[in-house]
């Protein structure tokens, strides 16, 4: 075990000797009764014979009273020295927490029963490892999506960071810029002593963005030879990952857009943008619906990290003039245990 | 809510009850003047300072005869008797004496407690009022305080204007010490032989218990008159917490944790004392008062004459 606390165990024990001594002091002039004239004694003689069957609790209960009082005092002095269960000496960090908003953190597989979100998963994983803190340590939480937006200070105020986790995150359509996050939260810990960067995501990073890392010198460095002058330099910041999700296919409309012709205003020209953001090879049926009406399908096998650009010239303006494009896994590629993230778009015209 | 009583602390600087300077001032003999005016209704067709007693002797209502012997007074022969009967025959009449009253004060420590009031006040007042209507109706009035002890003695006077005499003896008669009834009744029967009614006021909180003090007037042959005075405080005390109650006259000390529970068990004990003292009271025949400080002398006296037991 530990301690944590601002305090030294010598200063704490001159703390608690002098409260030890206080409590006991104020133990004894609260002992000593307020003394009054009464006119008969032996009428109060009388009532205290026939209230005496527990004279023996009565005299305990002082004692017992005192001790459960140096009880408590011992407990609250205890609890300043912060103690911490099996961690090690070290010294209050600064931890910036990188919390994953992207578009990939929506998927529905958090828990088993595929009722809660990556990012509600995530916001768990936030909140727990706010909680674990340290008393000297601070915290600051920063959304990643296409943006790193800093949510909070830094704040050793856990309910505070909470709220926040709670109230002002939520995934976003856009792709996380890990490289932009991880630069602002280096900035963030810059002169600050232990520094620790954690970040919280499903981990769908496209694999050039890692390459703008320079994760030598950190634990969790993944294996990569890429060399970029505009790295990341995070050299002697702890980075810890903090995985949320499970493995799947993860393929995404990444873009959607419609545009009118200017000859003919009662046609359409539809572009779409698809990437394969996972680690296999995927298989998707791309199909464009105008209303409720397929107008084109196709099939789309994705290699790793490609994207696919289909553009859809003379679309005709629908009923409700809307346009829609979808992504399900074909059936044929379907397996049990890859329950992929079917993205879909619509734009209406 | 109501607030703690606020008992006298037991390092008190003064006694309360020492100072009687404003006792018995301007409205207190107004009262005590209208006491007497009103005592006079009740008492009328009574004879004045007359009381007729089982002695015979030289009043004027016949009581028996007797046998003449040598030496009696021969203007007591029943002369008509000796016609018929041929024998000396001595008319004899009922003695008529004065009332002889005697007012027992209870002035030990105990009775200088009570607020606003302390009891001896009470007792004093009530004291000087029954000495004024005893006085005023021409009989023979003693005030004696006891404590432990017989501490002094207005000796037996008679007429209206001995009250300011009473007054000044109330008023700087020695007070405190323990209540000791029956050795203080002991000394008052053997100090005085003419029996008559003995008024006793008092709180009665004797430690050895008030039955001895009472039995030896009743088997010296006195008429006791028990009024007993308690303060309302001390019957329904509003305390609370962790107390060491000391008792103001033998400063016995009980530490109590005072809680609604006990309060109440020590209500019914208070009651329970007194329902003791009325109820050996009742079984004697003895007139008997319970007052607390809170209803007026005044009150209490024109009860008592009402209830026909003083001065009969």
């Amino acid at each position: 075990m530990s301690f944590l606390g601002p305090i030294g165990f010598g200063l704490w024990t001159y703390v608690a000797l002098g409260a030890a001594v206080l409590a006991v002091s104020a133990y004894i002039i609260k002992m000593r009764r307020r003394r009054f004239e009464v006119p008969f004694a032996q009428l109060w003689q009388r009532v205290l014979e026939q209230k005496d069957a527990n004279a023996l609790w009565k005299q305990l209960k002082r004692l017992v009273s005192l001790l459960l009082m140096l009880a408590i005092l011992g407990i609250l002095l205890f609890a300043a020295l912060d103690p911490t269960l099996g961690a090690v000496d070290r010294k209050a960090r600064s931890v910036v927490i990188l919390l994953d908003a992207s578009a990939s953190m929506k998927a529905m597989d958090g828990d088993e029963a595929g009722k809660k979100s990556r990012m509600d998963v995530a916001k768990e994983r936030a909140k727990h490892l706010i909680d674990s803190m340290g008393g000297g340590d601070v915290a600051m939480v920063m959304k990643v999506d296409g943006q790193a937006t800093p949510m909070s200070r830094f704040s050793n105020d856990g309910p505070m960071l909470d709220k926040i986790i709670d109230d002002k995150l939520s995934a976003s359509d856009t792709p996380a810029d890990l490289p932009r996050a991880l630069g602002a939260a280096a900035d963030a810990l810059r002169d600050r002593t232990n520094p620790l960067i954690v970040i919280v995501s499903d981990g769908a990073f496209p694999e050039s963005q890692l390459g703008l890392v320079k994760w030598a010198g950190t634990p969790y460095a993944p294996k990569t030879d890429a060399k970029n002058l505009a790295a990341v330099d995070l050299s002697n910041i702890d980075v810890r990952y903090l995985p949320v999700g499970r493995r799947s296919d993860n393929v995404g409309i990444i873009a959607f857009n419609v545009r009118r012709y200017i000859a003919n205003k009662a046609a359409y020209e539809v572009f779409i943008e698809i990437q394969n953001f996972g680690q296999e090879p995927a298989h998707r049926q791309l199909t464009l619906y105008n209303g409720q009406t397929a107008v084109d399908t196709k099939r789309l096998d994705l290699a790793p990290g490609q994207h696919v650009r289909q553009i859809y010239p003379k679309i005709p303006g629908g009923e409700d003039n809307q346009l829609r494009a979808t992504a399900p896994i074909r059936s044929r590629s379907t397996t049990p245990r890859m329950r992929s993230c079917p993205r879909a778009r619509s734009r209406r015209c | 809510m109501v607030a703690p009583a606020k008992f006298v602390p037991v390092t008190r600087a003064k006694n309360p009850a020492e100072d009687r300077s404003g006792l018995f001032d301007e409205k207190f003999l107004k009262t005590l003047e209208h006491l007497h005016m009103v005592s006079r209704k009740v008492f009328s067709g009574n004879l004045r300072a007359e009381r007729r007693t089982r002695k015979v002797g030289s009043g004027i209502e016949f009581a028996d005869h007797r046998t003449y012997s040598r030496g009696d007074d021969f203007r007591y022969i029943d002369w008509n008797l000796y016609g018929r009967l041929d024998k000396l025959l001595l008319r004899l009449f009922e003695e008529e004496e004065d009332l002889h009253i005697y007012i027992l004060v209870d002035v030990s420590d105990s009775m200088s407690i009570g607020s606003p009031l302390p009891k001896l006040h009470y007792a004093m007042q009530v004291g000087a009022a029954l000495t004024y209507v005893g006085l005023a109706n021409l009989d023979r009035v003693s005030i004696i305080p006891f404590g432990d002890r017989l501490t002094d003695r207005l000796p037996l006077s008679r007429g209206k204007n001995r009250i300011f005499r009473v007054f000044d003896f109330l008023q700087k008669c020695p007070i405190g010490g323990k209540t000791e009834l029956a050795e203080c009744m002991k000394d008052f029967v053997t100090q005085n032989k003419r029996r008559g009614l003995a008024v006793v006021i008092s709180d009665f909180y004797d430690p050895q218990g008030f039955e001895q003090g009472i039995n030896t007037l009743r088997y010296y042959k006195f008429e006791p008159f028990v009024l007993q005075v308690y303060d309302l405080k001390e019957a329904s005390p509003k305390l609370h917490g962790d107390l060491a109650l000391v008792d103001c006259e033998t400063g016995e000390t009980k530490e109590v944790t005072v809680s609604k529970s006990l309060l109440e068990a020590y209500e019914r004990e208070h009651e329970k004392y007194c329902k003791e003292l009325e109820g050996y009271c009742t079984k004697y025949a003895l007139p008997f008062f319970r007052t607390h400080t809170s209803i007026p002398f005044d009150e209490l006296v024109l009860k008592i004459f009402r209830s026909g037991g003083f001065l009969r």
